[in-house]
């Protein structure tokens, strides 16, 4: 035992971590593309490794000491322009790069249920994790932004191939189109970030993409004030912020299951955390300024992400909705570090947005599973449609009833924990804001209940009397989401404990 | 206050953690191990919480012995932010006192009586329906065991945030088990509207939560007691009135208040032992627990807030009009519903004006005898097979057992002395009409007078229909029989409508479907496919005693239903403090003393025995014409009574004016300004780029135009600038040298 942590001291495993996706994308490049067999291990074997090895890395994360980063690789790369390969994670960082182990290898398994052109969807899908991992393990901002784009570029094809419409009632959604608008939309806010990241390095002037070197620069105050708002805007589009959202129900809602699940799961967390770690680390004069407006924004998302929800019967797009909603806790509980000094509001506002991107990616990842694999079984995505589906499909009906009751916050998973500490750190600094966002749970559970009952309960249809019920190959992966989603919710301090120091290090520098 | 206002847990009171627990672990088992197996299952469900039952009786028994005692609590940190500041640590903890003993005793029991019958119960029910096996019964006593867990939590809860988690945990259980028959659309339906409106109260709940506990810098119902007690002075009224009210929202949608009170008789569309543990005696009464326990919020010092006489007015207005509905049904369960709204109701008007210790006697002794008929009522219903008590009548003699606990039931009930329900109700009655000389507490007295009245009189009508006469069964009249409101007045429009859409497969269209199929001689479809109408038709012609299994339990509740009462007598009558007054331990001072008098004891008694008479004048001899006379009596107000009072209809306007209105709202915004502007700009820039693409036509001539007024325009543009380019040859000669 010993022996083994030894080794793994010494291995440089935040690497392994985010580029095992990758080796094995190429691998599979290299195979031809009849092995089916061999692209669906290469990618069961990748995503397993990188899993385990952030179970090691997380649990091996020195709590008492997070606020700091640990696990640093630190390499010169292009040393003329301040570049270098630097990669570390601290107690913010280490609880995301955990979701994205537990989001890819699940969706690994649920890539399964691919079936056509095996060997170009393995390649990308993994190219896009790898693409995650280093967004969340990378210290070096120019780095940051390489494995931003790497993970937003490949999902184009990955959407406007393997991706289904919504057809159903309503305006219908073509996944090419959606492809399109998230590229456009992505890119977008690619684009701000590096023009503000490149602005941070220009008037920091200190010739450094160093994250850490960034923070003990001096910008001016006027001047993070305009780098804070270009930088947040950047990641509040990829994150969902109403007015910016549009792209992502359609996109969400148009990719394939196992890449609705990386884009709910992970690829939202990119935003949220770039804006902790970016947006408010590198600016937070400018972050005082701006916060205020955004907690009130982030109420907006909440309510308007639900009452949409409400109106969906294309259960992706609902889900998708319910994104946007939940995304506004995010932004709420990053909002309450506009006033460190309000009793506990801002310790229990960011942890509560932390806890709120874990929590949020597990269960909407389960939710997305569920609702990709019953839309293969079934061939429709409109739930009014389905009817009944609990009695012939019982595994997958409790599933569904389960992680529904996970998105609408009940107590025992992970969603109720973070909502608790956004509201009660809202509500020390405005209680307005907080109750105007509570009255969102009423609305959540009523259209997450809408689509069990219409779905699932009540008399079978007989279109689906025949239909069968969840494999083990997916039973798999719904069991490992449910279980985080359970974990976390019934022990909070698994997160908490390694998130506090790093946030009380960053509402010290506030 | 120098000594500590707790200690820690001692003696047997150390394990109470595994009260709780134990129930959970025979979740687990159940839902993992012995999911197959029905009776095992149940088993196991048994087993589990007849621990819970020992280890809360050891509490009860050490509380009881040393009724004086400070409150025992423990505590841990749940989630740890900031150490050592008030609100930077979230706790999680169990709080032992002479209440939660009480409470954990009475749950622990009933729950016990309630699944042994419910194994029987089940095992009727469960071959009526063809997809149903023994995985139904686990099914059952899993969710079960999770609602004890959830429950034993919430009395054990040491503080509001750990009780919104176990109320919200019962909401979860009560979610499941009112839609156990999933494959009815009626239980769907009410499953998901027992959630969603107790989820409106939810909200005022947890507001109310965040302002006082961040007012007051402490969550634990402990530390709150004693700043309100210490500090009162200091604490802004309006504050705690704000603060109960939102908090009292929780309790009116959990315990069914007016206005929130409609879920309560749908929930009805789950098993009956779930109506009986559940919606009857335990979940439902949480609300009241809950207003127990943050007693001192309504009565800061002594004084009643506003919050208070809210309390009590909703609670009185509650006990009324639910009992004006409950004349009216012909199921059996939901006159037993709205009794529980109007019961619950007395409990809330009794801790409203102060009287703690009447409205908590009122939650116990009604939770032994609302069970019992509840239980009661299933076992009749096993016997005829049909909730209409027009399908019944005459079953004194069929089902003798039965016939004594259901009676016993129906006397408590009504309030008759000295069955339990009249102690507890005429402290309750005694209570008020001590504040009546004011007018908000004559108008209390009133309600609660006439509540009375309804309530001796609903309930000695659904005794008459039910045991005395003959039996009916399927030859009930036509215009007595069927549901209540009846199909042909009009429905509440289904609320969703507003949005435009609706389950696509129903059980009409399964019904019609089916029958096209017989008459084309198709195979018929799956049972699965059929909802309610899977359901094996067996009412039966002669109805037959229930098995032991149930009518065992349904004795042992009469019991209580007969002596419970006498641990409360007034001390007026016996001379002493009662036995539960001593031993109940309020936390704040009892704002009433008891000043006995006979009058109004007189006054609750005759008023019951009025009821009763006016029900045997009309339903004694022959139920049928009976009930006819009352109807025509009624005229539109039956409708009125039938139609709940419109309540349910003006929820359904209200919800479609308020939150489908904003979701249409919002869809509108998403897909015409939002996606709008998106489109509009993605357009613009696809218009701009083919007008470009239109010069590039390939004709010489066209390119060289383009040229030409290029360059007239540029030599403009330039000589406006720079006039002298164009009007002097010096910059001309300049060019040209410098070439």
């Amino acid at each position: 035992m010993d022996f083994l942590a030894n080794t793994l001291d010494k291995l440089p495993l935040l690497s392994i971590i985010t580029f095992t996706p990758l080796l094995a994308a190429l691998i599979i490049l290299l195979v031809p593309s009849s092995y089916t067999r061999i692209f669906q291990g290469l990618a069961l074997l990748a995503t397993g490794v990188s899993l385990v090895l952030s179970i090691a890395v997380y649990a091996s994360l020195n709590a008492v000491n997070a606020g700091a980063f640990q696990w640093q690789e630190l390499h010169s790369w292009i040393p003329d322009l301040g570049i270098s390969y630097h990669m570390g994670v601290d107690g913010i960082s280490a609880p995301l790069v955990l979701l994205c182990g537990i989001i890819s290898f699940t969706a690994a398994m649920l890539s399964l249920q691919i079936e056509n052109r095996h060997k170009e969807y393995f390649a990308l899908a993994l190219t896009v994790m790898s693409g995650v991992f280093g967004v969340f393990t990378s210290l070096d901002l120019f780095l940051f932004i390489l494995f931003y784009e790497m993970a937003s570029v490949p999902m184009f094809f990955l959407v406007g191939i393997w991706g289904s419409d919504k057809m159903g009632g309503g305006k219908p959604i073509y996944h090419q189109k959606a492809a399109m608008k998230l590229l456009i939309y992505l890119q977008l806010g690619g684009a701000l970030v590096m023009l503000g990241i490149i602005g941070a390095y220009v008037m920091a002037g200190i010739n450094s993409f160093d994250y850490i070197a960034l923070l003990q620069a001096n910008i001016s105050s006027e001047t993070q004030y305009w780098l804070f708002a270009i930088i947040f805007l950047g990641f509040a589009i990829e994150a969902g912020l109403v007015p910016f959202h549009t792209w992502l129900p359609e996109g969400h809602s148009s990719a394939p299951t196992a890449l609705s699940m990386m884009l709910a799961g992970v690829l939202l967390k990119m935003g949220g955390y770039g804006i902790i770690r970016v947006a408010i680390g590198l600016c937070p004069d400018g972050a005082k300024a701006w916060l205020p407006i955004i907690g009130f924004m982030a109420v907006i998302n909440i309510l308007y992400g639900a009452l949409c929800a409400l109106k969906q019967t294309d259960i992706k797009l609902m889900i998708a909705y319910s994104s946007v909603s939940h995304m506004g806790i995010v932004f709420l509980g990053a909002a309450c570090l506009s006033e460190p000094t309000v009793g506990t509001s801002a310790i229990l506002g960011a942890s509560g947005a932390v806890f709120q991107m874990f929590s949020h990616g597990v269960v909407t990842a389960l939710l997305f599973a569920l609702a990709g694999t019953v839309y293969l079984i079934t061939h429709s995505r409109d739930f009014s449609a389905w009817g009944g589906l609990a009695s012939a499909m019982p595994w997958l009906g409790t599933a569904y009833v389960l992680a529904a009751m996970g998105s609408l916050g009940l107590p025992g998973m992970s969603g109720f924990v973070a909502e608790l500490m956004v509201f009660l750190g809202t509500w020390q600094r405005s209680p307005i804001l907080a109750a105007c966002a509570i009255l969102a749970l009423v609305i959540t559970a009523t259209y997450l209940l809408r689509s069990v009952h219409y779905g699932f309960y009540g008399p079978l249809n007989p279109k689906y009397a025949k239909v069968r019920d969840a494999n083990l190959c997916e039973k798999i992966p719904f069991a490992i989401l449910a279980l985080s989603s359970l974990a976390v919710g019934v022990c909070p301090r698994l997160i908490t404990d390694i998130t506090t120091p790093a946030i009380q290090e960053l509402i010290s520098r506030l | 206050m120098t000594t500590e206002s707790y200690l820690p847990l001692t003696g047997i009171a150390r394990f109470a953690w595994a009260i709780p627990l134990l129930p959970f672990l025979a979740f687990i088992i159940i839902s993992f191990i012995t999911r197959r197996w029905g009776k095992i299952s149940a088993g196991v469900a048994i087993l589990g919480l007849l621990g819970s039952l020992g280890g809360a009786l050891g509490i009860l028994f050490q509380r009881l012995s040393a009724p004086q005692a400070p409150p025992m609590q423990i505590s841990f940190p749940w989630i740890s932010l900031l150490p050592n500041t008030p609100l930077g640590v979230i706790e999680l903890g169990l709080l032992v006192d002479n209440l939660s003993a009480f409470m954990l005793t009475m749950v622990c029991f009933i729950g016990l009586c309630i699944q042994i019958y419910s194994v029987a119960y089940m095992s009727a029910e469960i071959p009526h329906f063809p997809t149903q096996g023994s995985a139904s019964m686990s099914r059952f006593f899993g969710w079960l065991s999770l609602f004890m867990f959830s429950m034993l939590g919430l009395v054990l809860a040491n503080n509001l945030l750990q009780t919104y988690i176990f109320w919200e945990l019962v909401g979860l259980c009560s979610y499941l088990l009112i839609g156990f028959w999933y494959f009815k659309t009626s239980a769907a339906h009410a499953s998901k509207k027992a959630f969603i409106v107790t989820r409106f109260g939810d909200l005022g709940l947890l507001m109310g939560i965040l302002l006082l506990g961040i007012a007051l810098q402490r969550f634990d119902f402990v530390g709150i007691t004693d700043t309100l007690s210490t500090n009162a002075g200091q604490i802004n009224i309006g504050l705690l009135t704000l603060a109960g009210l939102l908090i009292f929202c929780g309790a009116v949608g959990k315990s069914a208040q007016f206005p929130l009170h409609i879920w309560l008789p749908d929930a009805m569309e789950g098993p009956t032992p779930v109506s009986a543990l559940i919606h009857a005696a335990t979940m439902v009464a949480a609300g009241i627990y809950l207003v127990a326990r943050i007693f001192p919020v309504f009565h800061p010092a002594g004084i009643p807030t506003s919050a208070a006489m809210a309390v009590a007015f909703i609670g009185a207005i509650t006990a009324f009009v639910a009992a004006t509905i409950a004349v009216v049904q012909n199921d059996i369960k939901k006159v037993l519903a709205y009794s529980t709204i109007s019961q619950l109701g007395f409990m809330m008007t009794a801790l409203g004006i102060g009287a703690y210790t009447a409205g908590t006697f009122h939650l116990f002794t009604h939770a032994f005898f609302k069970a019992l008929l509840f239980l009661g009522s299933g076992a009749v219903i096993v016997a005829c097979h049909s909730n209409d008590m027009w399908h019944m009548g005459g079953l004194r003699k069929a089902l003798p057992c039965t016939w004594f606990a259901f009676l016993m039931g129906c006397l408590a009930l009504a309030g008759i002395p000295p069955f339990a329900g009249f102690w507890s109700k005429d402290e309750i009655l005694t209570s008020v009409s001590l504040i009546n000389d004011t007018p908000a507490g004559m108008a209390l007295y009133i309600l609660l007078s006439l509540a009375t009245f309804l309530t001796a009189f609903y309930v000695t009508r659904l005794y008459f229909i039910t045991f005395e006469g003959k039996f009916r069964g399927m030859a009930a009249p036509a215009d007595l029989q069927g549901q209540v409101p009846a199909p042909t007045l009009p429905p509440p429009a289904a609320t969703s409508l507003s949005l435009g859409f609706q389950p696509q497969w129903t059980e009409d269209k399964a019904q019609k479907e089916n029958e096209a199929r017989r008459k084309a001689k198709q195979r018929l479809l799956p049972p699965a496919c059929l909802g309610c109408y899977m359901e094996h038709a067996a009412h039966s012609a002669h109805p037959h005693e229930v098995s032991p299994l149930m009518w065992l339990p349904l004795l042992t509740l009469s019991l209580f239903a007969i002596g419970l009462g006498f641990i409360g007598i007034p001390e007026g009558i016996s001379g002493a403090p009662s036995f539960y007054e001593a031993h109940i331990y309020p936390s704040t001072p009892v704002v009433h003393d008891h000043d006995f008098t006979w009058a109004p004891m007189i006054f609750s008694v005759a008023v019951s025995l009025l009821g009763i008479f006016a029900s045997w004048l009309l339903y004694g001899r022959d139920a049928m014409s009976g009930e006819r006379k009352l109807r025509s009596k009624l005229g539109k107000l039956a409708i009125f009574l039938q139609q709940k009072w419109y309540m349910d209809h003006i929820w359904a306007k209200l919800l479609s004016y308020t939150m489908y209105a904003g979701a249409n709202i919002a869809e509108f915004f998403d897909n015409y300004i939002f996606d709008g502007i998106v489109n509009g700009c993605a357009r613009l820039t696809k218009r701009f780029g083919e007008i470009l693409r239109q010069e590039h036509s390939g004709y010489v001539q066209n390119y060289l135009f383009i040229i030409v007024v290029a360059l007239v325009v540029l030599a403009i543009a330039i000589g406006y600038i720079e006039p002298g380019f164009v009007t002097s040859p010096v910059y001309w000669s300049k060019l040209l040298q410098l070439q």
